[in-house]
């Protein structure tokens, strides 16, 4: 009977161990955990993207997007489904370059929305969140907030707002994550111009750390000689 | 200029509709082209990006009757189907579980360069807007089209290997620009077999 009462004891306080681990937040995490809705490490991923822009009809196509989470360095790339690119494009903080940029996507305004999505998608916000019990909140640089919170099925809730508190973008992503990327994710644009982007990963490449960001043209980047690249395989529920 | 640039794009279209004879010139090419009824094939293509490590890999079939009947679908990994029927071309998306109409804006364009098939089958080879052909009897034998000055900023160049059976494209590659090239690989290749005419029906 002792043993089973020290076995039990043990038990417990080993137990309540592990939840105060749990709880408490390592640097640059969040006790909620908003972090998690983003990869943590430089990637490359592929997707497939429907666009739905309500009564002006639905495309499809196909989206490679690169990113670094610490220099906030992006690359996108949008083909259509049978592969021909319309538009390629890299951007820093206070620098972009567009490498091809096919109608529809060669006006600015289609560079700037497309670049802002993705980036909002899989990049976590500069600087600290403000953090309330179920979500993290960002107040941006142009005035704006973004809202993150993680979901009871392990999902992530995005919601971005302007400087005058109007939602412009709600992006849902859903189980099962693969190395900090979501499966599916939803993304509904208000405002304007309204449509409803759906991404589904079909791939994903993890960069080695060390390497640089690609730079098109360079040798020891992210481009097809680079051997330090290697697809991620696995699934997981985060 | 989108019709420009799928002008360039569907040539490949057209070569294979052509069936593209066995020769070492024009005129025999478009001899052999008027002897194909029906092509039917599976395709590979590899697209390769600067951005990526690794190459896409999709795969598809592709169905031609003459004179004007067209069937280009990808199977993974994104089904996509172009429909090319007397002259109106449609494009569809596999979603949810059926096929759904895609409204992408380069679709005009695309029907626009499809309708004119009917000339390429006729073996008008150099007659092709925006590009300068150029015959290679080999072995093995291409045909390679550069793009001229209006069509660059689309397509650099665009080479079809020909095979030793008459009529048979082996391969097509496809230079976009500086860090994007498709290659195009056909194999199970049929000519004049008979193809049902639901395969050229809308789904």
């Amino acid at each position: 009977m002792k043993l089973v009462l020290t076995i039990t004891v043990f038990l417990m306080v080993a137990s309540l161990g592990c939840v105060g681990k749990q709880a408490a937040p390592g640097p640059g995490q969040t006790s909620q955990g908003c972090e998690k809705c983003f990869s943590a490490e430089p990637w490359r991923a592929v997707h497939r993207i429907e666009a739905d822009f309500g009564p002006a009809g639905s495309i499809s196509l196909i989206g490679v997007s690169q990113g670094d989470p610490v220099s906030h360095k992006l690359t996108s790339v949008l083909m259509t489904p049978e592969g021909f690119v319309l538009l390629e494009v890299k951007q820093s903080p206070g620098e972009r370059e567009v490498l091809r940029a096919l109608p529809p996507f060669d006006k600015p305004e289609m560079v700037q929305g497309m670049l802002s999505d993705v980036a909002l998608m899989f990049l976590l916000p500069s600087g600290k969140p403000s953090a309330s019990k179920t979500s993290c909140r960002w107040n941006l640089e142009d005035g704006g907030q973004l809202r993150v919170a993680r979901l009871p099925d392990r999902g992530c809730s995005l919601e971005l707002r302007d400087k005058l508190g109007e939602m412009t973008r709600r992006v849902r992503m859903d189980p099962p994550w693969r190395d900090g990327f979501a499966r599916d994710v939803e993304l509904k644009a208000m405002g304007n111009l309204q449509y409803t982007l759906g991404l589904h990963l079909l791939k994903l490449e993890r960069p080695a750390k060390a390497a640089a960001l690609y730079v098109p043209g360079a040798t020891g980047g992210l481009g097809p000689g680079n051997q330090q690249a290697k697809d991620t395989g696995t699934w997981n529920r985060k | 200029m989108y019709r420009r640039i799928l002008i360039g794009l569907f040539a490949i279209f057209l070569f294979l509709c052509l069936g593209a004879g066995w020769t070492r010139d024009w005129a025999s090419l478009r001899q052999a082209g008027g002897d194909i009824k029906t092509i039917s094939a599976n395709f590979i293509q590899t697209k390769k990006l600067e951005i990526l490590k690794q190459p896409l890999v999709a795969q598809g079939r592709f169905f031609y009757q003459a004179p004007d009947s067209l069937r280009w679908e990808y199977t993974t990994p994104v089904r996509s189907l172009a429909l090319m029927q007397a002259g109106e071309l449609q494009r569809f998306v596999w979603s949810g579980n059926q096929w759904r109409a895609d409204a992408n804006p380069s679709s005009q364009a695309m029907q626009a360069v499809l309708g004119k098939m009917q000339m390429w089958l006729q073996g008008s080879f150099q007659d092709q807007t925006g590009f300068t052909a150029k015959l290679e009897s080999g072995p093995p034998a291409f045909i390679k089209l550069e793009a001229g000055k209006a069509m660059r900023p689309y397509v650099e160049e665009i080479v079809l290997r020909l095979g030793q059976r008459p009529g048979v494209i082996e391969r097509i590659d496809i230079r976009e620009y500086e860090h994007s090239s498709t290659r195009i690989e056909f194999k199970d290749l049929k000519l004049n077999a008979p193809i049902a005419s639901e395969v050229f029906a809308k789904p």
